[in-house]
């Protein structure tokens, strides 16, 4: 409906319509949980992975049940499909959620700094200035040493098409082929970088220290636009034309990237995300609803 | 200790006299120790297996209280706290007299002590929930305030000083005040491995990404990221050292300044605690060591 308003309609009266409207503002469902939730993320199955005291376990929004999965672990951990993959120190596991059963465990020499998903089958993994390739087929997996030429350990995030976002330095983000194992392409012109996010169809927005959002195209490299918020910025995803930053302060701030207007969700909250057309916020012991 | 009003240059010279220097000045083998304390007086007290108090005297150690069968056993304030499933008392070693008891209506969890006049005792409040009572005590006198804190793990959980407590969960921080029972600041970082205390406002967050952040919990504001060199082999705490210095669990002293690892120490340490003089004193369960 707001996609067909934009078309029709002149930008103006499209403004007045959209802070009528005001997507994502209503909250049509808050559940209270009687237990604190440290991390909320959608699985691929319809349910929630809760993140609660170092437990794992699962809570259905439909029939509000919650099932146990692990004991307590440190770690980090994230979801593919219905899997769900721990890291705990060298050790890297894969949780079936429908079964409730660890299916594969890949033991590494060192530390594992991070993870990530980048397809149904493969992972990477990184250590200080190295990559490694994770290819599971079933119940087995091959393990590769990417050769790339890093010289400073950075954060890296998967996009698309096996390309990894990487920040060379503290200033630059480096956007690498892991198939052919090079720089494809360097994002420049950031202050110290503190956060990057991936937002499909060839979007990155990278974050950096003096509160500066910039919005890239990975097709053409360019900056699309920079935005400029009060608070540093934790987290960030867009929904249409609107950006949704979690900042420092846990607080939700709503941009609207035509106008680059910003408006505050009311309340403070450990994350969000989209599911099902909802907007999914959660604090410790609550989980809102909004549309 | 930072923030002690001297000009820098100044500053630098008195804590070049102050510096830790590595330096293992004794060693007690053999202790089976859970537990060390020195106390103000000097004496140096033990817990073994929950069970046992020992002293030191410069020779043996020597059995002040035994079968106590607690759940937990702390020093605090230089004496006994005893965590048992419903109740939680000081003992003084040396009077075998009571300072407080505390009985608990639900089952406890566990008690961190923060202070030495403060520690945190937390209760199961549910099936899967926990909450917290802080208790203070003066002149034997416990005053408890409950706060909705479900702290679990000790990592977690750092007290800053000036009534301030930061508490991690998952990628949040929250600074209470357990003078006010208010929450000054919630901050939002990364997922918390775990906390170190660098000054009253200054806090030191580990992450579980391999990177660490510098928060002023009073104005929010955060310092950039950078990342972790810390070793991660055990699960012991960071060490804030005297002269502002950090000790990982491999005892490599870092410089929170320029992040350059400045000392390898030749010891074995799984905690540590200080003498009145602010001296490292670390402990395993085979030896405890006294370092300058």
């Amino acid at each position: 409906m707001e996609t067909l308003l934009h078309e029709w309609l002149p930008s103006d009266l499209v403004n007045i319509i959209d802070s009528y409207l005001q997507f994502y503002r209503r909250c049509i469902r808050s559940t209270n949980l009687i237990t604190s939730v440290w991390d909320l993320q959608a699985l691929g199955t319809g349910q929630f992975l809760c993140e609660t005291h170092g437990h794992l376990a699962t809570w259905d929004p439909k029939t509000e049940k919650s099932i146990l999965l692990t004991g307590a672990f440190c770690g980090s951990f994230a979801s593919q499909n219905h899997n769900i993959w721990i890291k705990n120190y060298k050790t890297l596991k894969r949780l079936d959620t429908i079964t409730q059963t660890f299916n594969m465990e890949i033991v590494m020499g060192e530390d594992i700094h991070e993870f990530i998903i980048l397809d149904d089958r493969r992972l990477l993994l990184s250590f200080p200035n190295a990559w490694i390739l994770i290819t599971c087929n079933q119940d087995a997996y091959t393990i590769c040493k990417l050769k790339t030429q890093m010289e400073y350990f950075g954060s890296v995030i998967a996009l698309d098409d096996m390309r990894v976002a990487h920040t060379s330095d503290n200033y630059n983000v480096g956007i690498w082929n892991l198939v052919t194992g090079e720089m494809v392409r360097e994002l420049k012109g950031h202050s110290h970088i503190s956060t990057m996010r991936y937002l499909g169809h060839q979007k990155l927005v990278v974050v950096s220290y003096d509160n500066t959002i910039k919005i890239w195209n990975l097709t053409t490299g360019e900056c699309e636009m920079t935005l400029q918020q009060d608070v540093l910025i934790v987290d960030a995803m867009v929904s249409d034309h609107r950006l949704f930053t979690n900042s420092t302060d846990c607080q939700i701030r709503v941009w609207d990237m035509r106008t680059k207007r910003c408006e505050l969700l009311p309340g403070e909250y450990i994350s969000f995300f989209f599911h099902d057309g909802y907007l999914v916020t959660h604090s410790h012991n609550n989980i809102k609803f909004w549309v | 200790m930072q923030e002690f009003p001297l000009p820098m240059c100044l500053w630098e010279i008195v804590t070049g006299y102050l510096q830790f220097q590595g330096i293992c000045t004794r060693t007690l083998k053999q202790t089976l120790t859970h537990g060390v304390c020195m106390r103000r007086d000097g004496v140096l007290l033990r817990s073994v297996f929950n069970q046992t108090i020992d002293r030191y005297d410069g020779d043996k150690w020597i059995c002040l209280i035994q079968h106590l069968d607690a759940k937990q056993i702390l020093f605090h304030d230089g004496k006994v706290l005893l965590v048992y499933k419903d109740q939680v008392t000081r003992l003084d070693p040396f009077t075998l007299c009571n300072d407080f008891v505390i009985d608990v209506d639900v089952s406890v969890h566990t008690v961190e002590v923060l202070s030495d006049s403060l520690f945190l005792l937390v209760v199961k409040s549910g099936f899967f929930s926990l909450t917290s009572i802080v208790c203070e005590v003066n002149n034997n006198q416990v005053i408890q305030t409950p706060l909705p804190l479900d702290f679990v793990y000790t990592n977690l959980l750092q007290y800053m000083g000036e009534y301030r407590l930061a508490i991690a969960r998952g990628k949040q921080i929250d600074i209470w005040n357990l003078k006010t029972k208010t929450r000054e600041k919630r901050l939002r970082g990364h997922k918390v491995r775990s906390l170190l205390r660098l000054s009253n406002h200054q806090l030191l967050a580990v992450y579980e990404c391999r990177l660490i952040q510098t928060w002023n919990i009073v104005s929010g504001e955060c310092l950039p990221s950078r990342q972790d060199p810390f070793a991660h082999e055990t699960s012991s705490k960071l060490v804030l050292l005297s002269d502002g210095r950090i000790m990982d669990p491999l005892m490599h002293v870092w410089n929170p300044k320029t992040w350059k690892c400045e000392m390898i120490v030749n010891g074995i340490c799984t905690d540590t605690t200080t003498t009145s003089e602010g001296d490292l004193i670390t402990y395993s369960w085979d030896r405890i060591q006294f370092w300058k």
